[in-house]
């Protein structure tokens, strides 16, 4: 399993990767598989953090007076953002220290949810793998 | 002395490649439309199709596929030229002086995403249909674009009842406008864009709603332009529906005049036939709507956030048209974010669907019902 770097600073992985935030619920996609990941409970702050340039120590830090049940969850959250590529290690400088993610949270623990029912669209081979009985984009079934 | 039959020469610079793979896959498309270009124009068939803010001029080899552009696209009437256009040439083999498709080299592998970055980084946008083969070049910075087929109707099977389908979404991402994934629903000039995967009622929806006093401009693509408002342009004339569906709405197949099976065993067929009235030139959409085919006893709406609507609109829009995906999953992100959206949970009773729909769309239901 992949692990993120705890004091790296991160940025999205363009240009495959694009977000979009939809009042703090924040909606990713991945122009390269066509996977798309949909962020509930603390995962969308925690996202808005490392793209402001907060490493995942400092985030991870942040939560740790406040929340410190949803430190596992954070944790396993931002690793997840590494496997599935959806950042990558930025060029620029760590921003400064993070006082507290969202102090008065009370939500859920960090989600990540994977829609892959497109990705097949994407990974279709337009040569051997569409079936032309069942008609464009639809794959064809594993024999 | 009979004179010999003029020689016809071949029109491209020079003879493209039988086979194309990632290395000359942008010199093949710059050939191709710069070759459709020089193409004598006295041996074409010009048209122009008076879409929503698009004029496009399309120059076909083929009288055939001319007839049923003219057929499946739906016109505007108006007196004045559009704010865009657009210059498309479809060329297909059978004429004298165009070459066959090129076939893309099996032995080199193919990836969608490759195939549509060296596009990209050369300026153009494409799709390969490896079945035929054929394919679909376009230059956004030039707005032309070319259609290299084997035959004269040589398309995408899927295509039939949307001809040019992504000439158009090339055409409208460069203006303010997509070409969207989407059917629709209204009353009164307004309405809903109805969005979600395949098989989640859209259609359905859609013929439920125009049988029983709604109105619409689409059941499956329509160009939605987003400014101070948002508003929904038809495209394309045909609907289609599985004949399961069509009888559900006591509608026999055999009655319909002009319908087919398309390539995916749906019904297609000309929605005037069956409500004159249903079919609107635009509306301002002020809703969006996620089907569910639930089969309750009655049909419930739900309201659901942005999130919820820009999962359901967004993958399937950006998806199901290849090139410019970062911009449609902007410009679909910003329509779910300010629009309203209900999940409806489908019963099996057209005119009660048509019912509660229009009351949302009237006002006249909260959140919750």
């Amino acid at each position: 399993m992949t692990s993120i770097s705890l004091m790296t600073a991160y940025a999205i992985n363009e240009p495959d990767i694009v977000a979009e935030d939809f009042n703090g619920q924040v909606v990713i996609l991945s122009l390269a598989d066509g996977r798309y990941f949909s962020l509930g409970g603390i995962a969308s702050p925690i996202w808005s953090a490392l793209m402001d340039g907060h490493t995942p120590q400092a985030i991870l830090d942040s939560m740790h007076e406040k929340q410190p049940a949803l430190g596992e969850s954070a944790a396993r959250f931002l690793d997840r953002l590494v496997e599935f590529r959806l950042i990558r290690a930025s060029d620029g400088k760590a921003s400064a220290s993070l006082p507290q993610l969202v102090p008065d949270w009370a939500g859920d623990a960090a989600q990540i949810e994977v829609f892959d029912d497109l990705a097949e669209l994407i990974f279709a081979d337009p040569i051997h793998d569409v079936d032309e009985q069942a008609g464009w984009p639809a794959p064809r079934p594993e024999s | 002395m009979a004179s010999a039959p003029p020689r016809i020469l071949n029109v491209g610079h020079r003879l493209p490649p039988a086979m194309v793979s990632d290395v000359n896959l942008a010199a093949y498309a710059a050939d191709r439309i710069a070759a459709a270009r020089d193409f004598p124009r006295e041996r074409l068939q010009r048209q122009v199709f008076a879409m929503p803010d698009l004029d496009l001029a399309v120059w076909f080899t083929s009288t055939e596929l001319a007839k049923l552009c003219g057929t499946m696209l739906l016109q505007q009437e108006r007196s004045g030229p559009a704010v865009h256009c657009a210059e498309v040439f479809a060329m297909d083999a059978q004429a004298a002086g165009w070459n066959r498709p090129a076939s893309w080299d099996e032995h080199a592998g193919f990836s969608s995403r490759a195939f549509s970055r060296i596009l990209s980084s050369a300026g153009k946008r494409g799709f390969y249909h490896h079945d035929a083969p054929s394919w679909q070049f376009y230059d956004p910075e030039t707005s032309v674009g070319v259609q290299v087929l084997p035959t004269g109707l040589g398309i995408p099977p899927w295509e039939m009842s949307s001809p040019l389908r992504l000439f158009l979404h090339w055409a409208y991402a460069s203006a303010n406008l997509r070409l969207t994934h989407a059917a629709t629903l209204g009353l009164d000039g307004h309405g809903a864009l109805v969005v979600g995967a395949s098989g989640s009622g859209k259609s359905g929806t859609t013929l439920a709603g125009v049988l029983n006093g709604l109105i619409s401009v689409g059941d499956d693509y329509v160009a939605v332009e987003q400014g101070e408002r948002v508003i929904a342009h038809p495209v394309f004339r045909m609907f289609k529906q599985d004949p399961v569906g069509l009888r559900r709405a006591g509608i026999a197949a055999g009655d319909l005049p002009d319908s087919r099976l398309n390539w995916h065993g749906k019904v297609e067929f000309d929605p005037a036939a069956v409500t004159p009235r249903g079919l609107a030139d635009s509306l301002e959409i002020s809703t969006i709507l996620l089907p569910r085919v639930a089969r309750l006893d009655r049909t419930r709406i739900e309201p659901v956030d942005a999130r919820d609507a820009a999962l359901a609109l967004v993958p399937s829009a950006v998806f199901q048209l290849p090139g410019d995906a970062e911009e449609g999953f902007r410009f679909f992100g910003k329509l779910a974010k300010r629009l309203p959206a209900y999940r409806v949970h489908l019963s099996e009773d057209p005119k009660e669907i048509a019912g509660v729909i229009g009351s949302l769309l009237a006002g006249e239901v909260g959140h919750g019902h």
